[in-house]
Formats: C-alpha cells, sequence, structure tokens
C-alpha cells in the first residue's frame, strides 16, 4: 500500500512499491492523462509533476512519489500551467496530441525551475519528442506563455 | 466470411445509388419514428436537436491531420449550422458510414477532405434546404423570402424560427434533395476561415481518449511478444503454460504470444520472465539490411517490367548521366505504441481501437474470431500518431484473441520494442536513374526501382502495385521520352504504408537525379524545373513563390530544391543548411509552398506541412532499421528519431489555391523533404549524397 496525493486528493493504492508512477497513476488512479511512450524516460510523453518537478513518471518507482504531492496535466492549475494551455490553444499546438500533456508538464517544470526564464533557456530544457512535428507551434506557444506570464507578474 | 463482407457492400451500393449520403434512410421512414420530437436525423452523419445542439458525425480518423474537426465543419458551413453548438461523435467508417461511392474505406492517401469535400457539402447544403422548406411550410411563406442564418431561417418579414422548432416539419419532407444550391465560396463562414480545430482543448487538457486509454468494466491487460526473428515460430507454448504467473493467461497469437493479467505492467514483466524457445527457418541467419540493399542494387543490373514508356529513348552512350539512389527500411514509430482494447463474447466483438480502417478491424476480427463482421463493432479513438501504421490490424486482432481466451476484456499494449521490431516498414528501395540532358531539356528518361510492394507483399495475385511507383510515373515534367521499370523484391521483411508511401523514397529518386544532372549541365536547378514545367501555370506559380520565398535567385547558397505532386497537390520546399566548422552541417530552416486547389482550413494545412516535412525529415536525415540475423537490431525509438526542440528546424509555409482539383495535406510535405535535403547536402559539401540517411556520410551537424 502505497500513499500518494495526486492532483490535491489523497489516495492509498495497493500496488506494488516498484511498480512505475505511470502505471499505477494509469491503472489505480484512473489518471489518462500522462502517456505512455516508451517506457524508459527517453520520450517524456509521461512527464509529471513530483512536488512541482517534472519526472519521467514510466522509470519512476510509485514508492519514490511515496506522500508526495504528484501534478498531472489534469491537475495542473498554477499561473505557469493555466499560461501554458491557454498558449497551447491559442496556437493550435496539438496534432494527435498523445506527446503534448507531457510536453506541457515539462514546460510547466522548466519555466518554474528558473529564475528568469526566457525562451531559449526553457526550450533548451525540454526534451520531449513529438512525432507530428509541432516543435515550431511548440516554440510560439512558450514565447506566448511566457510573454503572458510576464505580464501578469508586472502587474 | 466473403459472402457476408461482400454482400455488406452490395448492400451499401444499393443505397448509395438511390441517394448519395441518407442512404439507410431511403423509404424507411419508421426509422425516424425513434428520433421523436427531440431530435431529427436527416442523414446518418447529422442530428438535429429540438434545443439547437447539432450532432456531427466523423467516420474517417483523427491521427492529429485534423479531420476530426474540419469535415464536420464543411457541413455546418453548407447546413448554416452555428459551428459553436456542434458537437463531434467518432463513428467507424463500416456499415452505415461506409461512404457510399468510396473506392476504400480508410484514413489514409491524404483523401479524407480531398474526396469528402463536394459530398459534405452536398449534405450540408440538403440539410440547409430542408430547413428553408420546413420553414416556409410552417409560415407559409416562399422559399425565395427565406434565408438560412447560423442555425435559425429569417423571413424577409423578420420573422425568424429555429432549426429545433422546424424538426416536424422539416421530418416529413424527407429524404434530402441531393442538388441542393451550393452556397457561394464568398458566403463560407467555416470553409477557408482556419478555424480552430473541435479536439485541441480535451488534448491541451488531457481528456482526449485514444486507444491505450480506453477501458471497460473487469477489463485486463495485455502484454505481447513477437516472435524476434522473421518467420520464426514457438516451439515450446506448452512448457510456457507452466512458467507463466498464477493468475494470468497465456494466448497464442498469430507471430507470437500475450499474457494478459490484471496489469499491464504485471502482463509485462510475466512475459520477459518466460523463456521462450524459437523454431528458425533456414536461411533467415543470412538477411540482413545490407544483404538486402546488395540485392536491390543486384537487380537493377537487368531489365525489369516497364510500367511507363513514352516515345523511344536515345542518346550516345557518352551523352546519358546515370547515377543509383538507395534508401532504407523504416519504422513509422507512432508516439502511441499499438495498442486496442477488445471485448469478446461467444457471437459478438466490440473493439475501441485507434484504427485507421474500421472496416479493415472488423473484417480481420470477424475472420480471426470466425464471426461474421456485422457481430463485430467498432468504436474508433483518437490516434497517437497513424502514419499508415495503424491502417494495419494485427494489434487489434491480438487483442480480439486474447479477450476471447481470458474470457474477459482486454486491453493489449505494446512495448516499443515490439513496436519498433515488428511494424509493417517503409520498405528499403534501390532505383538506376539515367538520362541525357540537351540544350537545355531533359531528351530521354530511363529510371528502374527495385524494393518490396506492400500490396504484392499481402497479395501475390496483385498484377501490379500503383503505390510503389507513385511518384516514379507520370512525373510533372516534360520529358518525351521516357522509360521506366519497377521490379518487386521480397526478403520477407514485412512492408506497409509510410506516411507518402512510395513518393517517400521516389521523390527523393528522381527530384535528387534532377538536381544532379542540372548541376552537372551547368544549369540552375530552379531554371531546370521552371524549363521543363512550361505549360503547367500552378507548378510554375509555386516555383516563383518558393523561388521569392526562399531567395534562392539571390544567393542558393547552402540550400536544396525539390517540388512534386503528391496526393493530388503541388509542393515545393527549400531547404536552408548552417555550416557548423568546415565540413558539417545542420538544416536551419525549411520553406515550402503547397497548392492544395481547396483550402478548407489553411492553418491546419500548414501545420500538416511542417509535421510532414518534420516526419521526412528525420528519415532523410537520421533514420534508418538495421537488421541483422533475419531481426530488427533496434528496441527504441530514439536510435532513429532524433528529431527535437533542440534540433528541429524552423519552417514557413504557403498554401496556394490555383490547381483545379484539390490535393491533400498530411503527406506532400514528407514526400518532398528529402531530395530537397539530400540537395541542400550535396551543393554544400560537394559530396554525392545518393543514399539515405545523411547522416551516415558524416556531413551532418549536431
Amino acid at each position: 500500500m502505497v500513499t500518494v496525493r495526486v492532483n490535491g486528493e489523497t489516495k492509498q493504492l495497493d500496488v506494488e512499491a516498484e511498480k512505475p508512477l505511470l502505471w499505477t497513476l494509469r491503472e489505480d488512479a484512473e489518471i489518462l492523462g500522462p502517456k505512455f511512450g516508451c517506457g524508459y524516460g527517453a520520450c517524456g510523453a509521461c512527464t509529471v509533476h513530483v512536488e512541482g518537478v517534472g519526472v519521467r513518471s514510466c522509470i519512476y518507482r510509485t514508492e519514490s512519489a511515496a506522500g508526495k504531492e504528484v501534478t498531472t496535466i489534469e491537475g495542473l492549475n498554477s499561473p505557469i500551467g493555466q499560461a501554458l494551455k491557454t498558449a497551447w490553444e491559442s496556437i493550435q499546438v496539438p496534432q494527435c496530441g498523445y506527446c503534448q500533456p507531457g510536453m506541457i508538464m515539462a514546460f510547466a517544470s522548466a519555466i518554474q525551475s528558473q529564475q528568469t526564464p526566457d525562451v531559449d533557456s526553457v526550450l533548451q530544457e525540454v526534451t520531449n519528442l513529438c512525432r507530428c512535428g509541432t516543435y515550431d507551434e511548440i516554440r510560439s506557444a512558450v514565447a506566448v506563455a511566457l510573454n503572458e506570464l510576464r505580464k501578469g507578474a508586472s502587474q | 466470411m466473403i459472402d457476408v463482407s461482400r454482400r455488406t457492400i452490395i448492400k451499401s451500393k444499393l443505397a448509395l445509388g438511390a441517394l448519395t449520403f441518407a442512404s439507410p434512410f431511403v423509404g424507411s421512414k419508421a426509422l425516424f419514428g425513434r428520433e421523436t420530437l427531440d431530435s431529427l436525423k436527416p442523414s446518418v452523419w447529422v442530428t438535429v436537436f429540438a434545443d439547437g445542439k447539432v450532432e456531427i458525425a466523423v467516420a474517417k480518423a483523427e491521427m492529429g491531420q485534423g479531420v476530426f474537426s474540419n469535415l464536420p465543419l464543411i457541413v455546418a458551413d453548407e447546413m448554416e449550422a452555428n459551428w459553436d453548438n456542434v458537437a463531434i461523435k467518432m463513428v467507424g467508417e463500416a456499415g452505415e458510414y461506409l461512404v457510399p461511392g468510396g473506392f476504400f474505406a480508410g484514413t489514409f492517401g491524404s483523401t479524407s477532405v480531398r474526396f469528402g469535400y463536394n459530398r459534405f457539402r452536398a449534405l450540408g447544403a440538403g440539410i440547409r434546404q430542408l430547413f428553408i422548406e420546413a420553414a416556409a411550410r410552417k409560415l407559409s411563406l416562399d422559399t425565395i423570402q427565406l434565408k438560412a442564418e447560423q442555425g435559425f431561417i429569417v423571413a424577409t418579414n423578420g420573422q425568424k424560427l429555429a432549426y429545433g422548432e422546424l424538426l416536424e416539419f422539416a421530418r416529413d419532407l424527407l429524404p434530402l434533395k441531393e442538388d441542393a444550391p451550393l452556397k457561394e465560396p464568398k458566403d463560407f463562414k467555416l470553409i477557408g476561415k482556419s478555424i480552430p480545430r473541435k479536439d485541441v482543448p480535451d488534448k491541451i487538457a488531457g481528456k482526449a481518449k485514444y486507444g491505450i486509454d480506453a477501458s471497460l468494466p473487469g477489463m485486463l491487460y495485455g502484454a505481447v511478444k513477437h516472435n524476434p526473428v522473421f518467420g520464426s515460430r514457438i516451439t515450446n507454448f506448452t512448457e510456457l503454460e507452466n512458467q507463466k504467473p498464477a493468475g494470468t493467461t497465456l494466448v497464442e497469437v498469430p507471430n507470437g504470444i500475450v499474457l494478459v493479467a490484471d496489469s499491464y505492467w504485471r502482463a509485462e514483466r510475466g512475459l520477459s520472465a518466460l523463456r521462450i524457445a524459437y523454431d528458425v527457418p533456414a536461411g533467415t541467419e543470412a538477411i540482413s539490411d545490407q544483404y538486402i540493399a546488395e540485392q536491390l542494387r543486384e537487380q537493377l543490373k537487368s531489365p525489369g517490367p516497364i510500367v511507363e514508356s513514352e516515345g523511344q529513348i536515345v542518346g550516345e552512350d557518352s551523352d546519358w548521366f546515370e547515377a543509383v539512389y538507395e534508401v532504407p527500411f523504416l519504422a513509422h514509430a507512432c508516439m502511441e505504441p499499438m495498442s486496442a482494447l477488445a471485448s469478446v463474447t461467444n457471437n459478438s466483438a466490440y473493439l475501441e481501437v485507434p484504427t485507421q480502417s474500421a472496416l479493415l478491424c472488423q473484417q480481420s476480427v470477424a475472420a480471426a474470431l470466425s464471426m461474421s463482421p456485422d457481430s463485430v463493432e467498432v468504436q474508433p479513438t483518437f490516434l497517437g500518431g497513424g502514419f499508415g501504421r495503424k491502417a494495419e490490424t494485427d494489434f487489434v486482432v491480438e487483442a480480439a484473441l486474447a479477450s476471447k481466451k481470458a474470457g474477459k476484456p482486454v486491453k493489449l499494449i505494446w512495448s516499443r520494442a515490439e513496436d519498433i521490431q515488428h511494424d509493417f516498414y517503409r520498405p528499403a528501395f534501390a532505383a538506376k536513374m539515367r538520362a541525357v540532358l540537351k540544350d537545355g531539356k531533359v531528351s530521354s528518361w530511363q529510371a528502374m526501382s527495385a524494393g518490396s510492394s506492400p500490396l504484392i507483399q499481402r497479395n501475390p495475385n496483385q498484377p501490379f502495385d500503383p503505390l510503389s511507383i507513385d511518384g516514379f510515373v507520370d512525373l510533372l515534367y516534360d520529358i518525351p521520352n521516357r522509360e521506366i521499370g519497377f521490379k518487386n523484391y521480397d526478403e520477407g521483411i514485412p512492408v506497409g504504408f509510410w506516411r507518402s508511401v512510395g513518393l517517400s523514397q521516389n521523390c527523393f529518386f528522381v527530384e535528387s537525379f534532377l538536381d544532379e544532372l542540372a548541376e552537372r549541365n551547368g544549369v540552375d536547378g530552379l531554371q531546370l524545373r521552371r524549363s521543363m514545367l512550361s505549360q503547367d501555370g500552378p507548378a510554375l506559380a509555386l516555383l516563383d513563390e518558393l523561388d521569392q520565398m526562399s531567395g534562392w535567385s539571390q544567393d542558393s547558397t547552402l540550400k536544396g530544391i525539390a517540388i512534386c505532386r503528391s496526393h493530388g497537390a503541388y509542393i515545393g520546399a527549400v531547404a536552408h543548411l548552417s555550416a557548423q566548422g568546415s565540413d558539417r552541417w545542420v538544416v536551419r530552416h525549411l520553406d515550402a509552398v503547397i497548392d492544395v486547389g481547396v483550402a478548407v482550413n489553411p492553418e491546419n494545412i500548414k501545420g500538416q506541412v511542417r509535421g510532414g516535412m518534420l516526419y521526412g525529415l528525420v528519415a532523410a536525415l537520421y533514420a534508418d532499421l538495421p537488421i541483422d540475423k533475419g531481426r530488427v537490431q533496434f528496441d527504441n525509438f530514439f536510435q532513429s528519431t532524433n528529431l527535437r526542440l533542440s534540433n528541429a528546424p524552423t519552417m514557413s509555409v504557403k498554401v496556394n489555391e490555383n490547381l483545379n482539383v484539390m490535393g491533400g495535406a498530411g503527406e506532400p510535405g514528407t514526400a518532398v523533404i528529402a531530395p530537397a535535403v539530400a540537395s541542400a547536402f550535396r551543393r554544400a559539401s560537394g559530396q554525392v549524397v545518393r543514399q539515405l540517411p545523411i547522416a551516415k556520410l558524416g556531413i551532418v551537424g549536431r
């Protein structure tokens, strides 16, 4: 039994300690936003936050999240998260969309972790894969989101 | 089985003879009875509700290309529905949703909007006319005094009725008219306006349902292990039954085994612990990608079947320029690995699947379970990438067999290694190109390609494969004397349909060769193409715009160009490189112009071209598929698909509407990019670039 807070809700989950967090979320907590892409932490489709920091949940043991706050795309309501989601919609980033929850989670973490995030430094940090090739759209959306966050901060 | 599916086809063909879109309703008003007063279903595609909501069905698979929104948008525009009130229902392209008169059912070939546009406009116009006539009756006015506007019928005298208030009168006027007047394009409110896609908000929120997200009560999970060596068989299945973890089910499937457990992770772990023994057929040890490449080059040394011939190829031996080009096998590598949910009982099957063809799923599952296709229901989901891979039904059949044996719904999920090692690959191909360029014109053109035809591999009786020679024959250019051949050569590696299919190799062969031919003769590549397109207005316009966009005529240094006709569209691209040191280059930017005739959603088309180009760019620069001892050596897709934010070029795309036919948008970008990039690398490095991926030449930077 592992106790995890997922998107603000405490969940007692009857899972093996070493079960990857991705599968615990998807199978036991029925949270389907984080996606399975590779299973070895390379593509980033499974990215979620543990205590606000992006992790590749397909290679992250569930017990490592015990007692911690896990956030998935469904629970990403911070100002950074909102700015990213709004920008993703206005730029119409997704094509198939499968990588985008992980992509947004990775950017939210990258922006959060930087003192003075700018487009280039944030883009450099995110290595997630998109096979539809929406990278140009992602660049535009990140710029829009950072701009909105700056406006919000200076108000 | 065949009888039943034939009957299905005949049934729908009969129905469509009567009315091109509302077939199931012809002569059976009783069907409307169930709709009650709250809604009206003037066609299988559209339901209008009393409260003003409109539901439009879409039977084409949404894999990122935008049909989920853009096909219903065509209907909504013509019927003057308020787009904000339109909900979209995803249905399988089977049964009543088979598009009448369509030459195939499925979402491939960049065909959905191209071949759906006129049909869905006519349907929408028919519904608009229906409500105008219904209002005329209800208000005792002439139709000429009425017009439709955003879900209402408005009369010249100021009276206004919502569609929802006209259901009764409309019901009595069914069936729909086929020949209702279409809108003037200037009156379009949605078509051509780059309307945001309705699937986007859910995809951002993480709520969009893909195949891997499907679930049913009591569902179990399946993991699969395919026989690693092509053509090998498991010899110890009975023994494996004893090895498997307690409480799991082991299922033999056509090319491997599925382990069913109460969690995917447990299934995957249990499967990898099994000690499976294989019988490997003699000779497969020798099969490698190198061996196949050699065999393909060998094929080019002797004459083969001619697939296009015109005039008489002539020239002194010294006039001919000859070059051989080669491309490797490629995996599709969809972000969402193959996955499918199946719930099978004794006499029926229900499938929730990310598929490019509900009809093929229905037919292949019915065959595997010895059921009638009518007993198999297919509910499609969003696809996490398709690219042609999800037109195959192997994974769907596996899920169905697993559910049958487990006696419960089973969601099957492939690991990434399985996905890469058991694809239906873009076939490796080689081509020998020969031509004579005299007085600035190509007078003779002789070409021969060799590779494995996906169509012939599936059906050896198939006399001819138009897909494998797409873009190898019927070129845009004026070349008076041509002789073009194709040799099918199959070494038993499963091959399939990879975004842009035959064009993915043929455009590289033709355009790269033309480019080298131009340079060899001291002619500018763009100018040579221009001179060979003298009668083709849209192609010349496209070249001019590409020239302007890319600044080619001012300075073509570190640039490469290619154009082609792909899936009805014209496309041209210029690749811009930047140098890293003296001997490496990276792709910095791509310019493209596409002509699609009519652009239903221009921004979406640009996105398709950008995405299509990057899909092709990965292959041009980096991707291959090492095969050795009869098996694929890769076990993850990052060994071959390393294009990310850090190294993906920026892109500019322009959309033209000069063609008088509609062209597709999903595939042309993929087709055109390899030769444009190869041309740039060849011109920059001075090295011959006749084999993909270019990175193997050691000239691609980081």
